[in-house]
Order: structure tokens, then C-alpha cells, then sequence
């Protein structure tokens, strides 16, 4: 277990007392296990048939916003700090990421990331979205694929709202629908 | 970091260890406790408003939205799904800690002020159909309702008071506007119900 409680016991030191400790120790491991569980903090999905490289675009729940877009409202969500502080404890976010296309593939890099964003545009609604605060990608897609990656753990941003987003490296070379889900999550460790 | 015991066992006898065992266990009980508090995730939805909706009580929904991204109260959908649930209390619990429920607001405009204000919240709702649809209508007052000042360039994330849901039902996330959206103005809004024990 990650704690042990250093102890030397004297000859005498009654049994409950020993026990009681030792209770002490294997309840403060059961908590910390719990604690650092993986949990959901947002998540998000979307599908494209078509992407072209360049800027990150917030995603939707049919796809991903271009520049404006008056049609679907994007996975947008709040991160406070304090929802989720736990004294002597370190908050970790990370980001999973899924992907399923058919037999014609994106074949190209897709990058999913949250990504802070303002909201004053020149448009009707045209967030100004920042490179991504963290990400995760996949890359090499096939074919009837199917690909899931698991993001390391990193610092939660700073409070504030934030969007998934989705860029690619490439232009998708294929026209055919792609699917994809996000997920950001968090522990305590 | 790491949770540490205060306490030890000391190379002694009885009444120390004893007074250590106690402090342990307030500290464990400390840090359950905090462990407990902080805000998870129940429900989450995405909505928005456009130029010229008037008022009205309009539920979130985390489907391929629809023209205006939020279901209005009383009328009939057979595409798209409000984000509800079945809420008891027993969902939530934790023996021997209070439930309690919040509503978060993240809202972005455009470059337009939208006037008004709108409230975000937990609605009770209920359903009837017809041949073609069902129709989802309100039956009560807002819980936790946490109302956002509309302004152009708006980018702000609310968080409501703690409230509790006294009646198990069916409870869906919604929006409320107190002004018809201003003309070339956009709300996009995405909610979330947390809840934590205390």
C-alpha cells in the first residue's frame, strides 16, 4: 500500500490498540483508492464527414463548429477548482478519447483536446477558440477502425469555461462519416 | 500529495496510543468527509437560444440538436431527447450524509447582447404523446434555478446555491429567458446537475 504507518511495538502494547492502528492504516488506503478513482468530469461526441486541417473547432453533438455556426450548441463546460478540492490531496485531469469510422477512413491525425474559447465574435456566435490547454490523439486510422487512447494525467486548467475540441493534422481524406466521444475526467491522488 | 496520519503507535503503553487511535480516526472521518463534498457529475446538457425566442422554459438535450438546440416546454418532439432522469434521493445516497444538488452554467454570446437574463435549472417534467411525437411540458417550479445577466462577449461559468429535490420524479435540465432575444443575438449554454454529500 503507499502508507504505512512506522511504528515500533513494545512488548505489553495491548492488541486493540495495535489492531486499531493497523485499521487506521488499511482505511486510509481503502480512501485513497477511492480518491483516486477516475471520474467524469464532462464529456462530449460528435461525427464528421469531412474535416479540413487548421484551426481547433469546438465540437458538437452533430459534428464540430466552423468559424460561426447558428445551427447546434457546442460541449461547452466550467472548470472550478474548488468543485473539487480535497485538502493534502492533488487534483489530476486527463482525457480518453474514442474513435469508429467505416471502411472509409479519416487517414489522418485527429487531435481532441479542451481548449479555452471568448465569446465575443463579429458574427452571431463566433467563439474565438485557443490552441488546446491539453489533448489526446489518434493516429494511423484504418479501415472499420476502431481506436481509443488514454491520456496522461495534467494539471486542471485555471477556472474558467472550456470546450472539447477537435483539430486534424491533415485534411480527412474520405468523405464517410467518422464517430467519436471524449471524455474528460479527474482523480485525486 | 498524500493523506498522512497524524498518529503512530508509540513505544509506550495504553493511554497515548489509545489518544492516537481517536486522533486517526477523526482525521479519516475528516477526510471522508471531504472526500464526499466535493460536487460530482449527474446530468449535463447543451442548449441555446437565437435571435427572437421569446420566453419560455426550454429543456437541454445531448442529441443531434435541433434548430434552436433546447426543446421548448409544451410542444412536441419525436427527435430529440431532453437530458432527464429519474430522480429519488436513494440514487444519492451515502449513509449518513445529506444530498444536495447544484446547478452549473457555462454560457458564451456573441458579439450581441442578448437582453435579459436567463436562469438555468432542474425542472420536473411530464410527458404525454401523440400519433407523431410526445410532447414534455413542465409541472412545477424550477430547483436550484441560478440566473445568468445576458451581455455581449459573455463567457462566464455560475454556479447556483445547494438545494435538494423534495419529490422523486422525472427532472430535466432547462433554461428560462426573462427577454425575447435581441435581433443577431445567440445564447449557447451548457449545464450541469451536480451533487455531493454533506
Amino acid at each position: 500500500m503507499a502508507h504505512e504507518i512506522p511504528r515500533s511495538i513494545v512488548p505489553g502494547t495491548p492488541r486493540n490498540i495495535v489492531d486499531a492502528l493497523d485499521n487506521d492504516q488499511a482505511n486510509l488506503d481503502a480512501l485513497e483508492a477511492l480518491m483516486g478513482r477516475w471520474s467524469t468530469l464532462s464529456q462530449a461526441w460528435g461525427e464528421n464527414s469531412g474535416l479540413g486541417a487548421g484551426d481547433p473547432t469546438l465540437m458538437l453533438s452533430g459534428g464540430s463548429m466552423s468559424a460561426s455556426d447558428s445551427n447546434y450548441p457546442p460541449f461547452i463546460f466550467g472548470v472550478t477548482a474548488a468543485d473539487l478540492a480535497i485538502p493534502e490531496m492533488t487534483t489530476q485531469f486527463r482525457l480518453v478519447a474514442t474513435m469508429v469510422c467505416g471502411v472509409d477512413e479519416p487517414d489522418t491525425t485527429l487531435t481532441f483536446g479542451i481548449h479555452p474559447f471568448t465569446g465575443a465574435g463579429t458574427t452571431t456566435f463566433s467563439p474565438v477558440v485557443a490552441a488546446h490547454y491539453a489533448a489526446v490523439a489518434i493516429a494511423n486510422t484504418a479501415p472499420s477502425d476502431v481506436q481509443s487512447v488514454v491520456g496522461a494525467p495534467f494539471v486542471p486548467p485555471a477556472d474558467g469555461a472550456y470546450g472539447f475540441g477537435i483539430t486534424v493534422t491533415g485534411a480527412t481524406v474520405n468523405t464517410l462519416d467518422f464517430s467519436y466521444t471524449v471524455e474528460l475526467q479527474y482523480r485525486h491522488v | 500529495m498524500t493523506l498522512t496520519l497524524p498518529h503512530s503507535l508509540d513505544p509506550d503503553t495504553g493511554g497515548a496510543n489509545a489518544a492516537h487511535v481517536q486522533a486517526n480516526d477523526a482525521y479519516l472521518r475528516d477526510a471522508i468527509d471531504d472526500y464526499h463534498a466535493t460536487y460530482k457529475l449527474a446530468l449535463e446538457g447543451q442548449g441555446m437560444l437565437v435571435a427572437g425566442q421569446t420566453t419560455a422554459v426550454r429543456l437541454m438535450n445531448r442529441t443531434n440538436g435541433s434548430a434552436t438546440g433546447a426543446i421548448a416546454a409544451g410542444s412536441g418532439t419525436s427527435l430529440y431527447v431532453p437530458v432527464m432522469a429519474y430522480i429519488t434521493n436513494a440514487l444519492y445516497e451515502v449513509g449518513g450524509y445529506d444530498r444536495k444538488f447544484r446547478i452549473k452554467a457555462t454560457v458564451s454570446t456573441g458579439a450581441v447582447s442578448p437582453t435579459g437574463s436567463v436562469s438555468f435549472a432542474l425542472w420536473p417534467v411530464e410527458f404525454s404523446s401523440s400519433l407523431a411525437n410526445f410532447i414534455i411540458d413542465v409541472t412545477g417550479a424550477a430547483l436550484g434555478a441560478v440566473s445568468v445577466t445576458m451581455a455581449a462577449g459573455l463567457e462566464s461559468v455560475t454556479n447556483g446555491a445547494d438545494f435538494e429535490v423534495p419529490t422523486p420524479g422525472i427532472y430535466a435540465l432547462g433554461m428560462s429567458n426573462t427577454d425575447t432575444l435581441a435581433a443577431n443575438s445567440m445564447v449557447m449554454a451548457g449545464v450541469q446537475l451536480q451533487t455531493r454529500n454533506v
